[in-house]
């Protein structure tokens, strides 16, 4: 089922942030949503998560099941990487997986690493492996490769895409190429 | 390299901080010139050796130290329930809020002779260290509790997280440190209190009925041996405390 946003609105006091926004999220796609600082690509990802009311308008079609990389990281910092995403996993294949997912994105030798001795960039990559252990139909990813070196980034993109082949995903980026790399649906704040 | 300095440097300033103290009490006692005000270092020092080595000192150590540290342990557990209480629903917290700041407020000698109607000696240090300890206890848990990144929280209910990730994951790293700085503020209330309620209570075979022994016969070398005991049993009790915690601490953040 696609997910259909309807002449959505937002405001923080006097500062308005969504505008009548619509937009469709096609079932199993990668959209992407660009815009400037504080155009509101947040407060959407937000919204379709459940974490703010929007002031007027509709989301229909959000599948129960979702998961996200969010803007700041969001790990327990006193944790292991491994812990941080083995949290989401409901069994030992996943526990498993979970490990996989850890190496196949570089961090192999810093699994058992307390978060808050990671670096920024590779912080980010564990954020980004326990949004793709989680179960999920519906997968946000707000700025998932900040702080990533070209080099792993590409790498990162790469095997982004291929885990999310088939998902609804929303991409939100500043970055053109990188929306592109993902899909030619791209749609801005403007809309 | 530089830490290690820094740590040495530290070490050694601690121990000149402490050995000017002696020196200033070695001082005054010489200057005072009389042992029933003032006893020296040495003297304090001789004495406890003697305490340490009587048949009925572990006994009377083992009591004082049970029901302080059962008071600490009965308050540490109430805080727990109550603040995870308030944290859950605000309103409590005001309904709380009159009783933990009577307790704050009032002098501990009040209490110590209001409870005296009510109960015995031996139970009176037990209640009198959970009620100093409660209050401290329950509102750093509770303002740890607030603490809670609220975005962290978003996270938890995005992953499902079980009751016991959820408290593993997010809540207890948030009110680790309150837990921990309230737990030694704590121990050392209960401590102090304690005490008091056993010099006023008297329990029989109890550091409070030996320092109250002490002042009455103004034997101010056993009064100022108990003192020392009981400084070097609070610390030591509360180091050994923090500890245990942080080892369960580090255990628990292996169990996902």
């Amino acid at each position: 089922m696609n997910i259909i946003i309807s002449d959505l609105c937002k405001s923080y006091g006097e500062k308005k942030v969504l505008q009548h926004f619509n937009a469709t999220l096609p079932n199993g796609k990668t959209t992407a949503f660009m815009g400037t600082s504080g155009s509101g690509k947040t407060t959407l990802a937000n919204i379709l998560l459940g974490f703010e009311q929007a002031d007027s308008g509709s989301v229909t079609g959000i599948p129960e099941r979702k998961s996200a990389v969010f803007q700041e990281d969001r790990l327990s910092e006193n944790f292991s990487a491994l812990t941080n995403v083995q949290a989401v996993c409901k069994n030992k294949a996943e526990k498993e997986k979970a490990k996989k997912l850890l190496e196949s994105l570089g961090l192999a030798n810093d699994i058992k690493t307390q978060v808050k001795s990671l670096s920024g960039g590779m912080k980010r990559r564990v954020a980004l492996a326990r949004a793709l252990c989680a179960e999920y139909d519906f997968l946000v990813l707000d700025e998932p490769f900040k702080g990533l070196d070209e080099q792993t980034k590409e790498k990162t993109m790469q095997l982004v895409k291929e885990m999310t082949k088939g998902k609804t995903v929303l991409l939100i980026t500043h970055d053109k190429e990188e929306a592109l790399f993902f899909t030619d649906t791209i749609i801005t704040a403007e809309e | 390299m530089r830490t290690s300095a820094i740590d040495v440097k530290k070490i050694i300033l601690n121990t000149l901080a402490v050995l000017l103290a002696i020196f200033m009490w070695q001082a005054a006692s010489l200057w005072i010139h009389a042992d029933v005000l003032i006893a020296s270092p040495l003297q304090v020092l001789r004495r406890v050796f003697e305490l340490l080595q009587s048949e009925t000192f572990a006994a009377i150590v083992l009591r004082s130290a049970g029901h302080i540290t059962a008071g600490f342990f009965l308050a540490l557990g109430c805080a727990v329930v109550l603040a995870a209480a308030a944290g859950r629903f605000p309103v409590l917290e005001i309904f709380f809020r009159p009783f933990l700041l009577t307790v704050k407020t009032v002098p501990v000698a009040s209490f110590i002779v209001i409870s005296l109607i009510w109960l015995s000696g031996n139970k009176l240090s037990v209640f009198i260290s959970f009620l100093m300890a409660l209050p401290i206890l329950y509102n750093n848990l509770l303002q740890g509790y607030k603490n809670t990144d609220p975005k962290m929280l978003q996270c938890a209910d995005l992953f499902h997280f079980s009751f016991f990730k959820r408290f593993l994951l997010v809540r207890f790293p948030a009110v680790k440190p309150f837990l921990l700085s309230a737990c030694s503020t704590g121990m050392g209330l209960a401590w102090k209190a304690g005490i008091a309620a056993e010099v006023i209570g008297i329990p029989k075979d109890s550091i409070g009925e030996m320092l109250y022994y002490a002042k009455l016969y103004f034997d101010s070398k056993d009064l100022f041996a108990w003192t020392l005991i009981i400084v070097i049993l609070s610390v030591g009790i509360e180091k050994l405390f923090l500890l245990l915690l942080k080892v369960i601490f580090a255990g628990l953040e292996k169990k996902i």
